[in-house]
């Protein structure tokens, strides 16, 4: 555990909603140095994450120019200085993006969303997703659902694949349910997938955390605390709720997904209490298994959540952090160091307005797995399958082209060979023919009385027989 | 000299020269003396696998460094070689074959430094027979491979890289010549294998003709007149061809050209089976209105083949080549037309033979009856085109997937062949492992009914067998439910659904069977689809579905194990085609049992017993796999509660499942437990004996012979088992406590840390109601697991008197906690035991099983459900 974490050290993003001149800090978790400070950047809650462990994104809460507009700024992390900056119809609240890097959705205050492909920066959907102002969004561990909570409580589960769909005939309706269970705003959507089973927990001001089943939208259980919750996250690989609350306490629970069935309510007293910060707490997240809590006290602290100490405190002196995203310190290393890595989807502008489809046009990508790029293919040979091909095609009857092609190769040579011996042959036998016949002719013609022996005598008869017809006409 | 030595065994270096020599004395022919083709032909493979096990061209040796010996081998590769040489230049076309055969073999196998010093003299006499003096087919043939396997080794010396290129080179216009010039398709076939060398080894050798290649390969691929195999090799290098040049518009460009080809042999294939008005649309996606169209495949356009016979393996390689185009890999990201390629997939998919209305007039039935005869072909084709869709795209594809989902969807409901079926329920396992839960949603009602059907009818064997078998396997399951549980409305449409098969026995016989590879593809579907989707809203389909992969299940093995070995005799699918359906029904089991649902899996018993015996009867792989599925169950029956690692690691080194691996530890854990805090009762009972780990042998023999006197019989072979289980079987009254409270229990452990570390006394005050909690809990708990075994009369006595007996013990140790001082040790000694108990609960379990299994399934069934009920 420890090894693993020093050979990918991480680092801590964070952002304050306040000012814009606080900007964004990177610290070393481990040394509470900074490491970089991107300044002019003011990010709505939950409006900060990473994309792909190249780019930091975040909305922006300041409007920008007279229409009220909104904006987007992705920061590629190895050149910080260059923002992509994207402007938007609508100031945005909270953004996400899908695991893999493909997507981003946004929310905006009137309840609108806006769901962006990110490659080529195409605006997909927008859509009136609530009523009431979008607080925070998350997305499935697979992507494959979005789900939204609201300001007046309202959670809505949306499909991706109908919301993305590009020949939307309004034929699969996206929404696939929601839920007015909470009575106060949510202030955190929390995913996690329990073996084939996928449940999200929400956290809502009214203090109460629920549990809930992702795809059928079943509530499993609420968690009752006694204050308003602020801020949730779950330990990654422990069944343990951390849930911020307004007075900065932070309660723990320990989750059971698994047996819980018709659980209800639990009770606020099995929780156990970590307790630093005095003002509410406004982010929680894991850095591997460290917690990390931020507040409204302008500091956030690391814990240590085994002996439940406080490992080290920063103090953000400019303005409570609203905003937390861990990344891989590596990522920050400039471009040399990462010149291997040459399969990079672009990153492109997100467009500010849904732009008709063009059919023709495709879609760009990589093919194969950027993974299979690092090592040459194994090669084989052809000449074994060539030769055992051939030699299993002569044993077996069913023979290879080639090696009928060499039977019939030969077969040819042979039948030609014999066809122009025969003809040969046959010339010689004609020629000889020829000449016995010149030669008896010759005999005949020349002496005809010296022929004794019977065939001669025979010969005689005939040839005179022959003699007398001409004789005759003679 | 070595060879006159005595050779040490068939490892000796030594060796090696010597065999060589008498390789080449034995098989090569020499010079003046003529080859017989046929012999060569069987004694080839014998020579080359002589070659081959002991590396008799390698020249390495890790043994020795004799120089003399490294001489002599060294001398044999030399004579080899020259030998093979020779051959090469000999007239005699088949002398001339056996030396380029061989010399390809002795480019895979001799070592590096020849390799490298020789390769180009190797090159250009390989060369100089596909060239034109040349004139013997298999001279030609055999050219080509050995020169594509030259090219293969030379691809993996990085520094020879700008050499290669330049013999690559020269090697690419003679190819050419071989395709355009020669007319025999073996040669075709042969050239196809070197340029494949050519273009995935040196694209830079191809660059400057790449316009030449390209029409050179679709003049034979549009000419369709070869064999499929030639035909795809073929394909497969146009689809590589763009990497000659590396960059994303000829990729495009390729790709647009072999669409609009397709395109245009669909417009004239598909004349009169679909309206016009599909061809203009299909050709508006690939060409954007207001672009120019490219120039067609090839460069010059090319005489379609005459109405006869429709282009089908034209169509079909130029489909198999975009296939190849979006699955292998591209140096730059690249612009894939998905629309244009989706709406190809479609259009064929759409057209199933019939004739529009319109249209009736115009065909004959003979054209007709054409259509209809090529249409599995290219669907078939489509299909891969789609598979290979989402394999290239992945995740991209998310704006396509609802349509992609429709098109799949509406497709199924017609499509009868088993072929395509397969290839659209692999489409559909893609789908659903590439997009997640989100598109289960919109596939699992067609996916169940289709699967169901096809699982429900007969396959061709089953029919004879079946109505005698079906009875009691079907009859039992409702049966069971019904004893066992109240399923509510759930029951109600198992039976159903058991009962439904029965009447359609009758009709499935009238139907066609359904091919057992449809059935495996099937039932691998549902696997995935319970993987991925079984949280999604499956309440519907869920119950049905359980009962049929239980019943296909024990269909599949009710005729014994299938052996995956194959049979000599027997083409190879049909011997393991049993085998594999097995397996696949019983991964699907498996899957069924393990995917989240709200009751406890209705056919557990049953399917236990099945993994059982497969594990036992079955042959090695299905064994191995049903061996998988117990473990995999383990968790199931008997819910890991482990404890939480953060917090109990800091104070307990042993308490992760790795301690579990030796019975002592197991037995010290638990009984720590007891000797910490029931001192006071242990010091009545074992007259008392300190609670030492060096005591613990002792304590253990004293608790053996207590456990012998009370219990009427120990078998002696089952003494570990035994001994474990009446501790731990005690103890799992304490962790069924902590289950139920879980946050009580740890809230308690929690304190207990703080006591070591940092002292919190409102921790402490707190923790005095917890303890008793846990006590009082306690007490309710243990009645109700008392009754556990009791209920089941039928199991041996022996773990029944003993727990019992410790049952007991435990009420007293409980009732005495309160008294005791170090209380606040019972949580945290108790989960640090958890593990442990929960093995000894679990063997007891799967000991219980296995004695009454087979005689009486039914009470068995009580005892993962009165698990369940504690819970």
């Amino acid at each position: 555990m420890e090894m693993g974490e020093k050979m990918n050290k991480e680092a801590l993003v964070v952002c304050s909603d306040k000012s814009t001149g606080i900007g964004i800090t990177v610290w070393d978790l481990e040394t509470g140095e900074q490491l970089l400070h991107i300044p002019t950047c003011a990010a709505a809650p939950h409006g900060l994450f990473c994309l792909r462990n190249q780019f930091i994104v975040a909305s922006q809460s300041n409007r920008h120019g007279s229409f009220g507009g909104g904006s987007i700024f992705i920061w590629p992390l190895n050149k910080p200085q260059s923002p992509l900056r994207s402007y938007t119809l609508e100031a945005m609240g909270p953004i996400s993006c899908t695991k893999d890097g493909l997507y981003i959705a946004g929310g905006a205050t009137s309840g609108n969303a806006y769901l962006w492909e990110v490659t080529s920066g195409r605006l997909l959907r927008t859509w009136h997703a609530h009523h009431k102002s979008l607080k925070c969004m998350v997305f499935s561990d697979d992507d494959s659902l979005l789900i939204f909570g609201c300001t007046d409580g309202i959670i809505s589960v949306w499909s991706m694949i109908s919301l993305v769909d590009v020949e939307d005939s309004g034929s699969s309706p996206s929404l696939l349910y929601y839920s007015s269970e909470h009575r106060s705003s949510i202030t955190g959507l929390v995913t996690m997938s329990a073996g084939a089973r996928s449940i999200f927990i929400s956290s809502s001001l009214d203090g109460t955390c629920k549990v809930w089943e992702l795809v059928s939208g079943r509530h499993l259980q609420t968690l009752v605390y006694p204050m308003s919750v602020t801020a949730i996250a779950f330990h990654p690989i422990e069944r343990l709720l951390f849930s911020g609350s307004v007075d900065g306490n932070i309660f723990v629970n320990v989750l059971d997904i698994g047996a819980v069935e018709d659980c209800f309510v639990t009770t606020e007293d099995q929780a156990f209490v970590l307790k630093v910060h005095n003002e509410s707490i406004t982010a929680l997240t894991f850095s591997g298994f460290h917690l990390i809590s931020a507040s409204e006290d302008f500091t956030f602290c690391l814990w240590d959540t085994i002996n439940r100490v406080v490992l080290r405190r920063f103090n953000n002196r400019k303005g409570a952090v609203t905003n937390m995203v861990v990344i891989k310190q590596s990522s920050l290393f400039p471009i040399s160091n990462h010149q291997r890595v040459t399969h990079q989807f672009q990153v492109s502008l997100l467009q500010k307005y849904p732009q008709p489809s063009n059919p023709g046009k495709g879609m760009a990508t990589f093919l194969s797995f950027p993974a299979s790029h690092s090592k040459p293919p194994p090669t084989h040979f052809h000449g074994n399958n060539l030769l055992d091909h051939l030699i299993s095609g002569s044993e077996q009857e069913e023979q290879t082209p080639a090696m009928l092609q060499t039977k019939l190769e030969k077969n040819i040579d042979d039948r030609l060979w014999v066809t122009s011996m025969t003809k040969h042959v046959m010339e010689i036998s004609k020629h000889l023919q020829c000449r016995l016949l010149d030669m008896m002719q010759c005999r005949l013609l020349c002496n005809p009385y010296e022929l004794d022996s019977s065939p001669k005598k025979k010969r005689h008869k005939i040839q005179s027989q022959n003699q007398t017809p001409t004789e005759q006409s003679e | 000299m070595a060879r006159f030595d005595q050779l040490e065994n068939m490892y000796d270096v030594g060796l090696k020269p010597v065999m060589l020599r008498s390789l080449i004395r034995q098989y090569l022919p020499a010079e003046n003396h003529p080859l017989n083709l046929n012999n060569s032909c069987f004694e080839l493979p014998s020579l080359v696998s002589i070659l081959q096990t002991h590396c008799l061209l390698s020249e390495l040796d890790s043994q020795s460094i004799d120089p003399k010996l490294i001489n002599t081998w060294k001398s044999a590769v030399d004579d080899w070689l020259s030998c093979l040489l020779s051959l090469l230049s000999s007239d005699m076309s088949d002398k001339c074959w056996v030396g380029i055969c061989l010399l390809g073999v002795s480019c895979q196998e001799c070592s590096n430094q020849r390799f490298l010093s020789s390769y180009s003299v190797w090159l250009n006499k390989l060369l100089s027979h596909i060239q034109p003096p040349a004139d013997s087919q298999l001279v030609k043939i055999a050219s080509c491979t050995s020169l594509a396997d030259l090219l293969t080794r030379l691809a993996r010396f990085p520094e020879v890289k700008k050499d290669g290129n330049l013999l690559a080179g020269k090697l690419v216009q003679p190819v050419l010549k071989l395709l355009n010039e020669d007319n025999v398709e073996a040669v075709w076939e042969g050239a196809a294998n070197l340029l494949y060398a050519l273009i995935a080894f040196f694209p830079a050798s191809i660059h400057h003709y790449y316009d030449k290649v390209e029409a050179a390969i679709a003049s034979k691929i549009l000419s369709g007149k070869c064999s499929t195999k030639t035909l795809k090799k073929l394909g497969y290098c146009l689809a590589l061809l763009p990497k000659a040049k590396g960059d994303k518009d000829s990729w495009s460009l390729m790709m647009q050209k072999i669409l609009i080809s397709i395109n245009d042999h669909l417009n004239e294939a598909f004349q009169g089976v679909e309206e016009e008005a599909k061809s203009d649309e299909a050709r508006r996606l690939l060409v954007p209105p207001g672009k120019d169209l490219p120039l067609p495949l090839g460069g010059a356009s090319f005489k379609g083949t005459s109405s006869e016979r429709l282009p089908t393996a034209t169509i079909s390689t130029l489909m198999f080549c975009c296939c190849k185009m979006l699955t292998s890999s591209y140096p730059v990201q690249v612009t894939v037309p998905v629309r244009s390629m989706l709406a190809l997939v479609e259009r064929l998919l759409r057209v199933d033979g019939s004739l529009p209305h319109t249209m009736l007039p115009f065909m004959t039935s003979v054209q007709q009856e054409l259509i209809c005869s090529e249409l599995p072909v290219l669907h078939a084709y489509s299909l891969e085109l789609l598979i290979a869709l989402i394999k290239g795209m992945r995740r991209q594809l998310l704006p396509h997937s609802a349509y992609i989902v429709r098109v799949v969807t509406r497709y199924f409901k017609r499509c009868s062949l088993p072929e395509l079926r397969i290839k659209l329920y692999s489409i559909i396992r893609m789908l659903l492992l590439s997009m997640g839960v989100g598109i289960a949603i919109y596939l699992a009602p067609d996916v169940v009914e289709n699967a169901s059907n096809d699982l429900n009818s007969l396959d061709g064997e089953d029919i004879e067998t079946s109505p005698a078998n079906r009875g009691p396997a079907t009859g039992a399951l409702p049966q069971l439910s019904n004893r066992k549980r109240k399923h509510g409305a759930k029951t109600g449409s198992l039976e159903e659904k058991q009962d439904g098969p029965s009447p359609k026995v009758g009709e499935s016989n009238t139907h066609q069977t359904i091919p057992i590879t449809v059935k495996i593809a099937a039932l691998d579907t549902l696997e995935v689809l319970l993987t991925v989707g079984g949280a999604s809203k499956s309440e519907s389909w869920r119950s049905s579905i359980d009962g049929l992969l239980m019943k296909t299940a024990i269909n599949s093995c009710k005729r014994g194990w299938g052996n995956l070995e194959s049979n000599i005799f027997l083409p190879h699918e049909s011997a393991s085609v049993w085998a594999d359906f097995q397996l696949s029904s019983l991964r699907a089991l498996l899957t069924s049992f393990l995917a989240p649902a709200r009751v406890r899996p209705p056919y557990l018993s049953q399917g236990l017993e099945l993994f059982r015996r497969g594990k036992q009867e079955a042959g090695m792989k299905l064994a191995q796999f049903c061996a998988y599925a117990l473990f995999a169950l383990e968790v199931l029956i008997h819910p890991r509660a482990l404890p939480l690692d953060d917090f109990y690691s800091a104070c307990h080194n042993s308490t992760d499942g790795a301690s579990n691996r030796f019975l002592e530890n197991i037995y010290s854990g638990s009984r720590k437990q007891n000797t910490s805090f029931l001192s006071a009762m242990q010091r009545t009972e074992q007259g008392g004996v300190e609670s030492h780990d060096d005591d613990l042998y002792d304590r253990w023999l004293q608790n053996e012979n207590e456990n012998q006197n009370k219990s009427e019989y120990i078998p002696v072979e089952d003494m570990k088992d035994q001994t474990s289980r009446p501790n731990d079987s005690s103890l799992t009254n304490v962790l069924e406590v902590r289950e139920k409270e879980p946050a009580a229990a740890n809230a308690d452990v929690h304190m207990r840390n703080e006591n070591e570390i940092v002292v919190q006394p409102w921790h402490l005050e707190e923790s005095v109601p917890k303890s008793q909690e846990v006590a009082s809990a306690k007490a309710v708990m243990s009645p109700a697991v008392g009754t556990n075994p009791e209920g089941s009369e039928i199991e041996s006595k022996t773990p029944l008197s003993a727990s019992d007996r410790l049952n007991d013990t435990n009420h007293d140790m409980f009732s005495c906690v309160d008294k005791v001082d170090g209380f606040d040790n019972v949580a945290g000694k108790t989960s640090s035991t958890l593990p442990n108990a929960k093995k000894g609960s679990s063997s007891m379990v799967h000991l219980d099983s296995d004695s009454s299994m087979d005689s009486f399934p039914g009470i068995v069934d009580a005892d993962p459900d009165t698990d369940s009920d504690s819970d």
